[in-house]
């Protein structure tokens, strides 16, 4: 069985670029996705990537940490997504559209430019301005999180998907801060930061998929579609 | 001996599980918490700093400094002042909680939010402090959002513009310690700036970063706003004395103190037109305290030491006008499940105590006499009207005035909505609301509103009796007296 070395070692051995470019999709996918699943799985991705750009700047434990503490972030967004079943958060059942409608209304073309109009800034001002301290694939790396995550804010109508931006803006400013501050107190309490901004999104994403009281005395078991929260005893799956 | 600052930090925190426990209970919560935070405010307030002195049979030195994992928290002596004002203020808020129902988890949040805050302004150096307070800032994200489902558009903004604002002093942090290495280095000095500007600006929620003000007030309960604005927001106007404390180079920084004069004034007009175009009391108290904000930059943009003094008189006034504000809209909402204008007319003839605290309320937060909120906005004019060697400030000390117009103005209108003819109502067609509004308003939110009417006036009438307090906070705080 290999050891946690050996897994380290194998996971440093991916390219550089492989990993920029894995940085870049899966951010523009957290940017472009309309399901859950898709972007819980992009935000997981981009955490083990980031982790293996980590390992080029401090102590691949450290790194591991990061990367460990980012499946958490994700199981949490999971659960609370599946539990409010949140791709149809603000649709009655009998408004859900179709899927090519959904594409459509969801302004996936227009998504589509945003994330490369975000990819094509953080390129140029990765090149124009990089970074001391730190290499310059970092310096994309960095870039690349940050410009898409602020886009994905933007963007965002709701807090599960505008907070996953969040999170990619904090993952891309911690691949920077890491290289100059390797305080152990200082990564502990990056990873409370994060995992707060997780479990404060998870709450509100709840507390929004709740009907409002008027709604409430209007409504009757139905309205559990409508508000896009699973009933009780049934998997969104 | 227990130092005092652990104290400050872990009593809060312990009581914070301990009522989140029994939130089910809430008055009985709300009494706990009202009772936690009193107590740790008189004692921070009262307590000797430099002695040992015995407290329930333990020895306790308020002022002893403390070491968690390498990293000194002390107790300086306007933290001191600031937390314990913080508690005070947060134990009335609590009390007025125990009715108003900002929700089951206020009281304990509330509580966790004073432990982190009091960590955030005792360690050193300021890069934990931001880490600290940007934890506080998230819980109290969730705190806003107890109790209204349905919409989160305030607290997620909020949420995500306080952890944006986290980089920016991580950054400053690490260029502080360059530029202690390298003190000829300006561009890095500008660079501590710009990252401590860009930093505070995104905490304080100045123009063009307050988008969550106006949606938080709408959205949240109104006490749970008002502990957002009063006490998280004033405990980042003290981090910033503490940095300038800290570093006094940056208090000669010219630059800070133009930008704060600029997007202070911008600020304080925004509020102020935005406060003015209301349609809720929710925009008054929001917008209200946004103008305040933008006047208090403003005043602080002198640097004087005056100016200095203005901005705590301010701070600490501040509460009390929202406090009045806030009970009013939640016995409004209670009542009539709005607290928007239209909603509310002719309210005055059937609940005239929760139309009187909208309207003294909506007064105190623009700043018009013989209210608490006065004190700090005439210090603020008569400032910008003496303060050399500038010759443009009592162009200021006029725009303060405009903008207390226009928060005036928009108390106003609600005030006439509030006092409109009861036939108005009778063609109200909601049955259920007309019963509510038909039955007397509760005698305890009477008691409260009275009780904080008169703290308002008082504090109005006599502004002396926060001199002490305010000599001491000052006392503290050298970075524009220093040469």
């Amino acid at each position: 069985m290999p050891t946690l070395a050996d897994i380290l070692a194998r996971l440093a051995a991916v390219p550089t670029t492989a990993a920029l470019l894995g940085l870049a999709a899966t951010a523009s996918l957290l940017i472009i996705a309309a399901d859950w699943r898709g972007s819980v799985l992009a935000l997981a991705a981009q955490y083990l990537l980031a982790g293996l750009l980590l390992t080029r700047v401090i102590r691949p434990e450290i790194a591991m940490i990061k990367t460990l503490i980012g499946a958490m972030i994700c199981l949490v967004l999971y659960v609370t997504a599946r539990r409010v079943g949140w791709e149809y958060l603000s649709r009655a059942a009998d408004e859900r559209p179709s899927r090519f409608l959904l594409a459509l209304t969801s302004g996936t073309p227009f998504r589509i430019m945003a994330a490369l109009m975000a990819l094509s800034l953080a390129y140029t001002a990765a090149l124009r301005a990089p970074l001391s301290n730190v290499p310059i694939e970092v310096t994309f790396g960095v870039f690349t999180l940050g410009m898409m995550g602020v886009f994905n804010i933007a963007l965002a109508d709701e807090p599960l998907k505008g907070g996953m931006g969040l999170l990619t803006v904090i993952t891309g400013f911690e691949l920077y801060y890491s290289s100059i501050e390797q305080s152990l107190t200082v990564v502990g309490l990056l990873g409370v930061v994060n995992f707060m901004i997780a479990l404060a999104m998870s709450y509100l994403t709840t507390a929004q998929a709740t009907p409002l009281p008027a709604e409430e005395s209007s409504s009757g078991p139905d309205s559990y579609q409508g508000a896009g929260i699973v009933p009780p005893g049934q998997g969104a799956l | 001996m227990i130092a005092g600052v652990f104290v400050l930090i872990g009593v809060p925190l312990v009581a914070a599980v301990v009522t989140f426990v029994f939130r089910r209970l809430q008055t009985l919560v709300a009494l706990i918490a009202a009772a936690v935070a009193a107590v740790l405010g008189a004692g921070a307030l009262w307590l000797p700093l430099g002695q040992v002195v015995q407290v329930g049979g333990r020895q306790v030195a308020l002022g002893e400094p403390m070491q968690v994992l390498g990293r000194q928290l002390v107790l300086t002596g306007g933290d001191r002042q600031a937390l314990g004002w913080m508690f005070v203020v947060s134990a009335a808020l609590f009390l007025i909680g125990g009715r108003a129902r900002p929700g089951t988890a206020f009281f304990s949040l509330g509580l966790a939010i004073l432990g982190l805050v009091s960590a955030a302004l005792v360690v050193q150096p300021f890069l934990y402090s931001a880490l600290l307070l940007t934890i506080a800032a998230i819980l109290a994200a969730i705190l806003v959002q107890e109790g209204t489902p349905g919409r989160t558009r305030g607290a997620f903004r909020y949420l995500v513009l306080m952890t944006l604002a986290l980089p920016t002093f991580l950054v400053a942090g690490s260029l502080v310690d360059l530029y202690a290495i390298n003190p000829t280095d300006i561009g890095l000095a500008r660079s501590v700036v710009l990252a401590l500007t860009g930093g505070f600006a995104l905490l304080l929620g100045v123009v063009p970063f307050h988008i969550w003000i106006g949606p938080m007030a709408e959205e949240s309960p109104p006490i749970a706003s008002v502990f957002v604005l009063a006490v998280v927001n004033s405990a980042v106007w003290f981090m910033l004395f503490d940095i300038l404390q800290a570093y006094p180079w940056l208090a000669a920084q010219p630059d800070i103190f133009r930008a704060m004069q600029l997007v202070g004034l911008l600020t304080a007009a925004v509020g102020g037109v935005l406060a003015f175009s209301s349609y809720d009391f929710a925009h008054v108290l929001g917008y209200g305290a946004l103008a305040d904000y933008g006047c208090a930059l403003v005043a602080l943009s002198t640097r004087t030491s005056a100016g200095l003094g203005v901005v705590m008189l301010a701070t600490l006034m501040r509460p009390v006008g929202l406090a009045i504000l806030a009970l009013g809209m939640a016995l409004a909402r209670e009542r009539a499940h709005s607290s928007e204008f239209e909603k509310l007319s002719g309210l005055a003839w059937s609940s005239p105590w929760t139309a009187a605290a909208l309207i003294v309320g909506g007064f105190s937060v623009a700043g018009l006499p013989p209210l608490a909120g006065f004190v700090g906005r005439w210090a603020e004019v008569r400032l910008m009207a003496t303060a050399q060697p500038a010759a443009d400030l009592p162009i200021y000390a006029l725009a303060i005035l405009a903008v207390t117009v226009g928060v005036a103005a928009g108390a106003l209108r609600g005030m006439d909505f509030l006092l409109a003819a009861p036939a108005h109502q009778a063609a109200t067609p909601a049955p259920l609301a007309s019963l509510r509004l038909a039955a007397r308003e509760p005698r305890l939110m009477i008691a409260l509103i009275m009780a904080v009417l008169a703290v308002g006036f008082v504090l109005g009438l006599f502004p002396g009796i926060v001199d002490t307090a305010l000599r001491a906070i000052l006392s503290s705080y050298t970075f524009f007296s220093s040469p």
